[in-house]
């Protein structure tokens, strides 16, 4: 008798002992389960807050960068509107990079490409090859370039479907073309450099150094007196003492290159590229956004990234 | 009846010893509990209170937003013949008047096709007295309203003059706008604002400016001081 009523008030204390920690559990679990969910509402409101502030930066920016009165390395196209929200428009025009899609149909751009390929670390043969491959996807006909790529290449690859034969409508389909992985290793930022839309031209007042050392077949340096000028008083891009160049031969008097490599290209060089670009970006507190407007004739586009 | 005197010590301490161990268990326990009750308490209001203002905050960044595009449909729409006027009504705090003459479709809402009196002014507006707070914030000291009129809000006597009720009422005849000084009748847009700046863009200076221009401006700047808010929202408005 003594033993079970014993052992009994041992089951009690233990019992109430196990209720309290179960107790202490299930508040700790609830009320971790509450913050987490408070913690994720808060989140959402202040990322929500803060692509709000983003989007009407982003909305003033294009605003300013459409208007004719806001001319390029205005102020106003770079504002810190706050300590946490700024924005900044970077005007350029497509003929900053090299319009892929030109390839197919004129020698002197995939000479020009072949050269930037190379200034990249590609080898002479791997440049020529690749720039006669690009060709060859974009012409319309299956008869191969001198060391082009067409349909007999890529068939025996599980893909009788390449090449498209049409200028490419993705910058990102350079990927499938035979020997480009090799200069995507080399140089992952060649989106950078590479346009869809342009014509063909290169625009000397905004393609960078690279793409004109590649043009024109010199080093960067013979071209750095031109660029120095380009960059006006303050030696910052985009501002608004950048001078605007009359004409060709008032560049080309600036351009330490030899006569024959500037007359080889020239008929590729301008003043006024017709298709501008306009990359907008915003920033509120830690989030980034930017927007990309492409305009020239009969092209809009815009895309936010 | 006399017990074994086992029953009282040996290797087991008295039942009576143990019940008073199960008691200390249950006043630490409930110590613990209380200290853990407490700093959850205080951990949840924190988060939901920082919540409840993040979604307030949120409320008036969709009405601001929807402001501002017809802000912007307004500005990209003026007929040629409309004007921009910029007035400044109180130097300290700044408080102005922009006004939009000859546009129909401002800031139209509901199956109008425009206003009758297409003369569209939109102002800052002190809250009614007994609306504003009772205790003074040093931040917000004074609350303002974004608020527009036009003169399709009210009844207007024989020379022009605004007459003491709104047109605007509620279902039970209640008048819903109130008029100020002049007896112009205010519909609020953004109930709750500190400050609110419109300037101007003068190309030849390149300056924006708070004050009249000779022509129509070809950008519009506006900087919206929200109650509570550490800095303002700006939007630019391009116009046609």
């Amino acid at each position: 008798m003594k033993r079970t009523l014993h052992r009994s008030s041992t089951i009690q204390r233990g019992s109430s002992l196990l209720l309290v920690l179960w107790a202490i559990m299930l508040m700790s679990f609830s009320v971790m389960g509450l913050v987490s969910h408070l913690s994720n509402s808060l989140d959402d409101s202040i990322r929500e807050e803060k692509e709000f502030r983003a989007r009407l930066l982003l909305q003033s920016a294009v605003v300013l960068s459409k208007h004719p009165a806001i001319e390029p390395g205005d102020p106003l196209l770079r504002q810190e509107v706050s300590p946490v929200a700024a924005y900044e428009v970077s005007i350029s025009t497509e003929g900053a990079h090299l319009a892929i899609n030109q390839l197919g149909t004129n020698p002197a751009q995939r000479l020009f490409a072949k050269r930037l390929f190379e200034k990249w670390g590609l080898d002479s043969r791997q440049s020529q090859s690749l720039s006669d491959a690009i060709a060859d996807w974009i012409d319309p006909n299956d008869r191969p370039l001198a060391q082009g790529a067409e349909r007999e290449y890529y068939a025996p690859l599980g893909r009788p479907d390449f090449p498209f034969n049409k200028p490419f409508e993705n910058i990102d389909d350079l990927m499938q073309v035979r020997g480009f992985s090799d200069l995507d290793r080399l140089r992952p930022d060649w989106r950078n450099y590479f346009t869809l839309y342009g014509d063909g031209t290169i625009d000397v007042h905004t393609a960078p150094a690279e793409i004109l050392a590649a043009l024109f077949d010199v080093n960067q340096s013979e071209i750095g007196r031109f660029i120095s000028t380009r960059l006006g008083p303050d030696q910052q891009r985009e501002t608004i003492d950048d001078p605007r160049f009359a004409s060709l031969p008032e560049v080309r008097k600036l351009l330490d290159v030899p006569q024959a490599n500037y007359l080889a290209v020239s008929s590729l060089l301008t003043l006024n590229h017709p298709i501008k670009r306009t990359e907008c970006r915003a920033r509120a507190g830690n989030l980034e956004r930017s927007l990309t407007l492409i305009t020239g004739p009969g092209i809009t586009l815009l895309r936010e990234d | 009846m006399i017990l074994p005197k086992s029953m009282f010590t040996g290797p087991n301490p008295p039942a009576t010893h143990r019940r008073g161990l199960t008691l200390l268990e249950v006043v630490v326990s409930l110590a613990i509990l209380s200290l853990m009750a407490g700093a959850i308490y205080g951990i949840v209001l924190g988060s939901v209170e920082s919540t409840a203002t993040l979604a307030q905050i949120n409320r008036e960044d969709r009405r601001v937003e929807a402001f501002l595009q017809r802000a912007r449909l307004a500005f990209a729409h003026l007929p040629a013949s409309a004007t921009v006027e910029l007035k400044v009504i109180e130097a300290e705090p700044l408080r102005q008047e922009l006004t939009l003459r000859g546009v129909r479709e401002a800031f139209i809402w509901g199956d109008n096709g425009g206003w009758d009196k297409p003369v569209v002014t939109l102002a800052s507006q002190r809250w009614p007295a007994e609306l504003q707070p009772s205790k003074v914030d040093a931040a917000s000291p004074v609350k303002y309203s974004l608020a527009m009129t036009v003169p399709d809000f009210y009844r207007t006597d024989g020379d022009g003059q605004p007459l003491p009720d709104s047109l605007v009422k509620s279902q039970n005849g209640h008048q819903l706008l109130q008029p100020d000084v002049q007896g112009r009748f205010w519909l609020d847009l953004l109930p709750e604002v500190d400050r609110v700046e419109w300037r101007f863009y003068v190309p030849a200076s390149k300056n924006w400016m708070e004050l009249q221009p000779a022509s129509r401006p070809p950008l519009i700047e506006l900087k919206l001081f929200l109650q509570g808010r550490k800095y303002p929202l700006r939007a630019v408005f391009e116009t046609a």
